[in-house]
């Protein structure tokens, strides 16, 4: 075995990222990894590259006992990532990105050698088969191009064990092709490379074997001849389906937001939604589907370059988030910290701050309304702090996140939109979570719930929405949907208009 | 739960530090006064603090702006060259023959002009607002030479000196009443406005305050304006109080004004100022400034003792924060 990982646990705050996993890679193999969105497949290859420690478990590379403290022990080991960010400088030609940390230098060191630089590039390239000029400025190459620079980078260093997260996320199909033939070119050369994706076609093309996880355990490793589309997507999915007792057809219901067409190259492509006031329309899709774009759209924070939107029959195209808000559209960031709250604001002054304004009748706001009104929806929404006046940061994610709904839903909003509610939330402030976006639709309002945990979406929504490729794939009640004929649909459509953008 | 028992080491450290950084100006303001009233005869009588107050005018105003433009994350360093340019303008007005009010009031749209060149230029296009206002202050400083050929301008209009330097509003000093006026006017805007308190989640997260509705340029701009107009207040003391208009009347305002906004507790990457902590941390200046000339301390000296003092504050913010990614 070429690389071997055991009893792999990771914590983080509030999730359990890996819990007892395992994987290995044999030199010379393509191995694929799989599992849902949060299944821990980027937790366990970060771990493999050293950009983190295990809490428990043990990593051999060549048969011996290896940790490292950091990425650069990992590299020196022979493991080399490409993630999905790239790192490629853009103000640097092809030649020095390929060779950063590495320049070929005389004088001790000191002088650069920009010939030998030019030349060393040149021969990784063409070893490679990548037709770019080494002294094109990163900044003029497609993304693609990017990525295989990244790639070429990685190989230039002989690793033996190359791992590729999603590397075909942001290649067009030429590209693709490049790639699959370099991956086959390494893998003859005695490589071992995990390749992570989310594309079932890439998976039989090009592996060997297969690793499932789901939940951060280990669910199956198998030969890829011997599993099967169906196998892999029961084995990704694979636990008890709540009941969701609430769903029904909110056929009678208004339609509080229609859009139509709504285009933001290049992740959002002609999405039709209709969401109606007293539903929870769920939207399901794999990472990169455009869900969290659509959302930005809805809510003002970004423009679409085509489409047209209307709010309760009236033409609505929001300039900012202040008019979305006007009009009664909140958006619920993803990223609570970096832009749901502001963390080193008070609880009150964060639930306050889009309300502002309604607390300044007299032009002054006031202290008193000020507080009563944070500390009315910190009890609505169950935020445990001990005063409205300790920072945000000071409590857990279950409270930060209710804390972000509070400051949300006091503007009072007709239309809320909530990406992934319960990100980072333990179990018991998950359920509260749930009730309360249950009990907003009862009370009419109409709420949009991007996840990517299907069982939650089941749980909580009347119809899910399926997105690939940015645009809605198809909307299934939910009463009838499972996580397989969800997961089955978006895996169906995203290679459907894959092929069909290339 | 969790959360906190992990954080528990670190966090006595940084609460430490943060309650050091919280005790600095009062505890350094207490520190410096007894020890001058203890090493110099002329400092602890009401004459040397009547003057300790109306000589730190200037800084103060400047150093409320200060606050607000530090709590955005962003900084000023043309005050010091702009005070005195506006002071030389004031001046030569008029030597000119313009009546005093008419004078004052053009200074008073002058600073508000430069204050919103500033901000459009840093908010609008997105340039650090310390490169911004360097570019301000070489301008400011050339002009001011310009201008005089170098030479101070005197002020003889004696309506004018009275009212802002001799003048008394219930038994108080104008420039304190000035500075009070100011500081209570800066407070309600801070703590009591709509956009004042949007201010404080713009410096701490302005693209979290863009999705809550904040217009975050607006904002900036409009933190600049009120710097410019309390420039111009400042310029306008500082010519009565030395009787002139003069180029680089103020060499060492910025520093100070800085200083204290920085002994005051405020994070240099916004989100964290107080406006009570800066007046004590301008008092802390006022009077090292006050009782180092007192004392016959060497103007280089003085530098050196209020740069260790800015190093001191910056490091403690900075330990009381934590590495914030």
């Amino acid at each position: 075995m070429l690389l071997e990982l055991t009893n792999i646990t990771k914590r983080f705050p509030g999730v359990l990222a890996l819990d007892d996993a395992r994987c290995d890679l044999k030199a010379g193999e393509v191995h694929a990894f799989m599992g849902e969105n949060g299944a821990g497949k980027s937790t366990m290859m970060k771990i493999a590259s050293g950009l983190f420690p295990p809490d428990a478990g043990h990593m051999h590379l060549d048969g011996g006992l290896v940790r490292f403290a950091n990425p650069d022990e990992a590299k020196t080991a022979g493991i080399h990532t490409v993630f999905q960010e790239l790192t490629v400088l853009p103000n640097r030609t092809v030649a020095e990105n390929l060779l950063v940390g590495r320049e070929p230098a005389s004088a001790g060191g000191l002088w650069l050698d920009r010939d030998a630089l030019l030349a060393e590039a040149q021969s990784i390239l063409d070893r490679l088969g990548i037709a770019l000029d080494p002294r094109t400025p990163a900044s003029a190459l497609s993304t693609g191009q990017r990525q295989m620079v990244e790639i070429a980078r990685a190989c230039a260093q002989d690793p033996k064990v190359l791992i590729l997260d999603e590397p075909t996320s942001s290649l067009g199909r030429a590209e693709e092709d490049l790639l699959f033939e370099l991956v086959r070119k390494l893998k003859a050369d005695g490589v071992g490379i995990i390749y992570i994706t989310h594309r079932m076609s890439e998976v039989f093309a090009l592996s060997d074997r297969i690793t499932v996880l789901r939940d951060g355990r280990f669910v199956l490793t198998g030969s890829t001849t011997e599993l099967d589309r169906p196998a892999l997507i029961k084995a990704m999915v694979g636990r008890d389906v709540s009941e969701n007792r609430h769903a029904k057809d909110g056929g009678h219901l208004p339609v509080a937001l229609d859009a139509k067409g709504l285009t933001r190259l290049p992740m959002v492509r002609h999405a039709d939604i209709t969401l109606r006031a007293g539903e929870v329309l769920g939207v399901a899709g794999l990472m990169g589907a455009g869900r969290t774009e659509v959302a930005r759209l809805l809510a003002g924070i970004d423009r679409p370059e085509s489409g047209t939107m209307a709010l309760f029959g009236e033409p609505y195209a929001p300039k900012s988030t202040a008019d979305g808000l006007a009009t009664g559209v909140a958006y619920v960031s993803e990223d609570r910290k970096g832009l749901g709250l502001v963390l080193p604001l008070s609880v009150a002054d964060n639930i306050a701050l889009p309300s502002l304004g309604s607390l300044a009748k007299t032009g002054f706001v006031s202290m008193g309304r000020l507080a009563q009104f944070a500390g009315d929806w910190m009890e609505k929404l169950g935020v445990r702090a001990t005063n409205p006046n300790v920072a945000v940061e000071t409590l857990s994610g279950g409270n930060q996140q209710k804390v972000a709904l509070a400051k949300w839903l006091a503007t009072r909003p007709k239309v809320i939109l909530l990406d992934e509610p319960t990100r980072g939330v333990d179990v018991g402030a998950k359920a509260e979570i749930y009730a309360l976006i249950r009990q907003l639709a009862e009370d009419g309002t109409a709420v949009l719930a991007i996840s990517s945990e299907l069982p939650e979406l089941l749980q909580i929504s009347d119809r899910i929405a399926v997105m690939a490729q940015g645009h809605i794939v198809g909307v299934v009640p939910a009463a009838k949907a499972t996580e397989e004929s969800l997961l089955e649909l978006a895996f169906t459509e995203m290679e459907k208009a894959s092929e069909a953008v290339a | 739960m969790s959360r906190q028992d992990a954080a528990a080491t670190p966090m006595d450290g940084r609460r430490i530090a943060g309650l050091l950084r919280d005790l600095l100006p009062y505890a350094g303001l207490v520190a410096v006064v007894v020890f001058f009233a203890v090493s110099s005869e002329f400092f602890f009588n009401m004459r040397n603090f009547e003057r300790l107050v109306t000589d730190s005018a200037t800084l103060m105003l400047v150093a409320f702006g200060m606050t607000l433009v530090i709590l955005l994350g962003e900084i000023d360093l043309s005050v010091g060259a702009v005070v005195s340019l506006l002071a030389v303008i004031l001046a030569q007005m008029m030597d000119g023959g313009t009546s005093w009010p008419l004078a004052v009031l053009a200074i008073l749209l002058l600073g508000l002009a430069i204050g919103l060149v500033n901000g459009v230029i840093t908010a609008v296009g997105d340039i650090p607002s310390f490169i911004v206002t360097l570019g301000m202050m070489a301008i400011a400083t050339g002009l001011s030479f310009v201008f005089t050929g170098a030479i101070s301008v005197a002020i003889l209009n004696e309506p004018f000196l009275v009212l802002f330097y001799d003048a008394r509003v219930l038994g108080l000093p104008m420039p304190l009443v000035v500075v009070l006026v100011a500081f209570a006017t800066c407070l309600l805007f801070l703590n009591r406005t709509v956009p004042g308190r949007e201010l404080f989640a713009v410096g701490a997260n302005p693209a979290a305050a863009k999705l809550s509705g904040v217009p975050v340029l607006r904002r900036k701009v409009t933190v600049f304006a009120i710097m410019g107009v309390l420039v111009a207040l400042a310029a306008v003391l500082s010519a009565a109080r030395l009787g002139s208009g003069a180029p680089a009347s103020v060499p060492a305002l910025t520093l100070d004004a800085i200083a204290a906004v920085i002994i005051g507790g405020a994070s240099l990457f916004g989100g964290r100022a107080s406006l009570v902590r800066t007046l004590m941390g301008a008092a802390l200046i006022a009077v090292l400034n006050n009782g180092m000339v007192l004392m016959n301390v060497n103007i280089d000296l003085q530098y050196v003792v209020k740069g260790v003092i800015i190093l001191l504050a910056v490091v403690l913010e900075r330990l009381a924060s934590g590495a914030r990614p």
